[in-house]
């Protein structure tokens, strides 16, 4: 389903100062302009709702929202909710690794076997699995176990793709090599496939890790299982929008957080190569 | 030849679905389990609201939620990300904002619009095109950006008039990095669609969805579940053509 665009890769943005050094390449001038930028963007914020451009039940002025933004991490409820829903994507996220990793390797190495598949594989990609949630309420009811459930349903596909993507370019002589050396099944798969595919597979990891945030909080916000979203819908209800926008600022400082942290990841594991990016559209 | 080779290769892709359905068709027949319907009874289902027209006009209202919200959101994001991309001071600026903006999980925004603003198409339309916004905006950044500088030196040499510059040159070239965007903003746009019709709505196919399994109709329930997935999937198919179309000078030039 969902596959993000990866972030532009890191060039250094920042070089040594010259005289002839435009501001925007300079340490100092370049904060200088990004913290303009967002005291503009509050500025603009906190006319909106003291002019009443948008009602106070949408838009409450910025230093209420930065209050409940910082009150809320001196709550225990929401740091509960904080690794419900966390805790509950990174387990989908890790079934989707554990199944889709090994599946994808084999449904790559055999052209005849990704063929037959290719329609379930475009079928399952595209569906929207969120619209699934009502019958697996009704299956299952509403539990961590069905948000788990759910959200591995959608993040199996970019793992999965990606690593089939990955298997599929191993190198012909890299193949001839294994057969004529008559290398066993075991360390073809973990010492060539697997790092062969890693990179690919490394991106749909990162793309997999937000989209799990994603899906955890919707499925949160309209089953009622306990997490940011639901806390966020309940804030809601409860016409206290400033914890309402709290709640959804910490939700992207998650998705932010997790996209670095495997960004991270994936530059330490893959120091031999390049990211898979390219793939992820194709 | 050909055909003989073209039909194994339709088989080749063919047979597992079909099997798949016959298994769910022949298992599901007997089933007792008044929350697992017998397929049968879901495609019964299917003819019966396609008769009676409540799913048509339940399937319109979604997809006019989802074209007019990507519409407005691939306008947006292509409008600002042509602007940002132009200007390497608005990128190194406005890069940890963009970021931020985009790694908001999009449905976070839906109780918030929907809470204020009421259960209208409207603010849902409007919540489609905030989720809409980010993947094209941060794809036509960096398409923009990846333009050989050779090119704008041509632009600008030849004194290429700014809109011509835009609609002709700059746009184009970014083409590729901007449809890859939108196809991500579709699939996004899907999954908004639905949230914000099972959260508050009184139309839609994610309101049926809802209000069938309210009344504990659940051949309606799954039946329409199948749909929306279907709806991705046909969607999903149609702007694959729609992207090559668009970008056959691309994969020409790349051959």
């Amino acid at each position: 389903m969902t596959v993000m665009p990866s972030a532009p890769p890191k060039t250094a943005l920042v070089r040594i100062a010259g005289p002839g050094t435009p501001w925007y390449r300079t340490r100092k001038g370049l904060y200088l302009a990004r913290i303009a930028v967002g005291v503009a963007i509050v500025a603009i914020w906190w006319m909106a709702a003291s002019f009443r451009w948008l009602p106070p039940e949408i838009l409450p002025a910025p230093l209420e929202v930065f209050l409940a933004f910082i009150e809320l991490a001196f709550t225990g409820v929401f740091w509960v909710n904080f690794f419900q829903t966390l805790g509950n994507g990174m387990a989908a996220l890790g079934l989707a690794i554990v199944i889709g990793v090994p599946l994808g390797l084999v449904l790559g190495l055999v052209p005849a076997v990704e063929r037959t598949t290719r329609f379930l594989l475009d079928l399952g990609r595209s569906f929207p699995q969120i619209a699934l949630l009502p019958v697996m309420v009704l299956l299952f009811g509403a539990t961590a176990q069905m948000e788990i459930f759910v959200i591995l349903l959608s993040v199996l596909w970019p793992v999965l793709l990606q690593t089939i993507y990955g298997s599929r370019r191993m190198d012909p002589v890299i193949r001839d090599t294994v057969s004529s050396y008559r290398i066993n099944l075991w360390l073809v798969f973990t010492k060539v496939l697997l790092p062969g595919a890693a990179p690919f597979t490394m991106t749909g990891i990162r793309v997999a890790g937000s989209v799990s945030i994603l899906v955890a909080m919707s499925v949160e916000l309209l089953a009622w299982t306990p997490g940011m979203g639901s806390a966020l819908g309940r804030a809601q209800i409860d016409e206290a929008p400033d914890i309402a926008l709290g709640y959804l600022f910490w939700a992207g400082f998650l998705g932010l957080g997790l996209n670095y942290l495997f960004q991270f990841i994936e530059d330490k594991i893959l120091v031999w190569n390049a990211r898979g990016d390219q793939a992820v559209n194709s | 030849m050909i055909a003989v080779k073209y039909g194994w290769r339709f088989l080749e892709q063919l047979w597992l679905p079909v099997l798949l359905i016959a298994l769910w068709w022949f298992g599901s027949a007997a089933s007792t389990n008044p929350f697992i319907p017998p397929l049968s009874e879901m495609v019964d289902a299917f003819f019966i609201e396609l008769e009676s027209g409540r799913l048509a006009s339940n399937a319109f209202a979604s997809l006019r939620n989802i074209f007019v919200g990507l519409f407005v959101g691939v306008f947006l994001g292509i409008a600002i990300g042509t602007i940002v991309g132009l200007s390497r001071a608005a990128r190194s600026v406005l890069n940890p904002y963009l970021q931020f903006a985009r790694s908001i999980p999009q449905v976070a925004i839906i109780p918030i619009i929907i809470g204020a603003f009421g259960i209208t198409a409207i603010p849902k339309i409007w919540a489609i095109a905030f989720a809409c916004i980010w993947p094209v905006l941060l794809n036509t950044v960096d398409g923009i950006r990846a333009i050989d500088p050779g090119v704008r030196d041509m632009v600008k040499s030849y004194r290429i008039s700014t809109p011509r510059a835009l609609f002709k040159v700059m746009i184009p070239a970014a083409l590729p990095q901007i449809m890859a965007g939108t196809r991500i903003s579709l699939s996004v746009a899907v999954v908004v669609m639905v949230v914000s019709e099972i959260y508050g709505s009184t139309e839609g196919l994610g309101y049926f969805i809802n209000y069938t399994k309210g009344l504990f109709q659940m051949e309606n329930t799954w039946m329409a579940t199948l749909v929306v997935g279907l709806i991705g999937y046909l969607l999903s198919v149609i702007f694959l053509i729609v992207e090559k179309y668009a970008l056959r000078w691309y994969h020409e030039s790349a051959k």
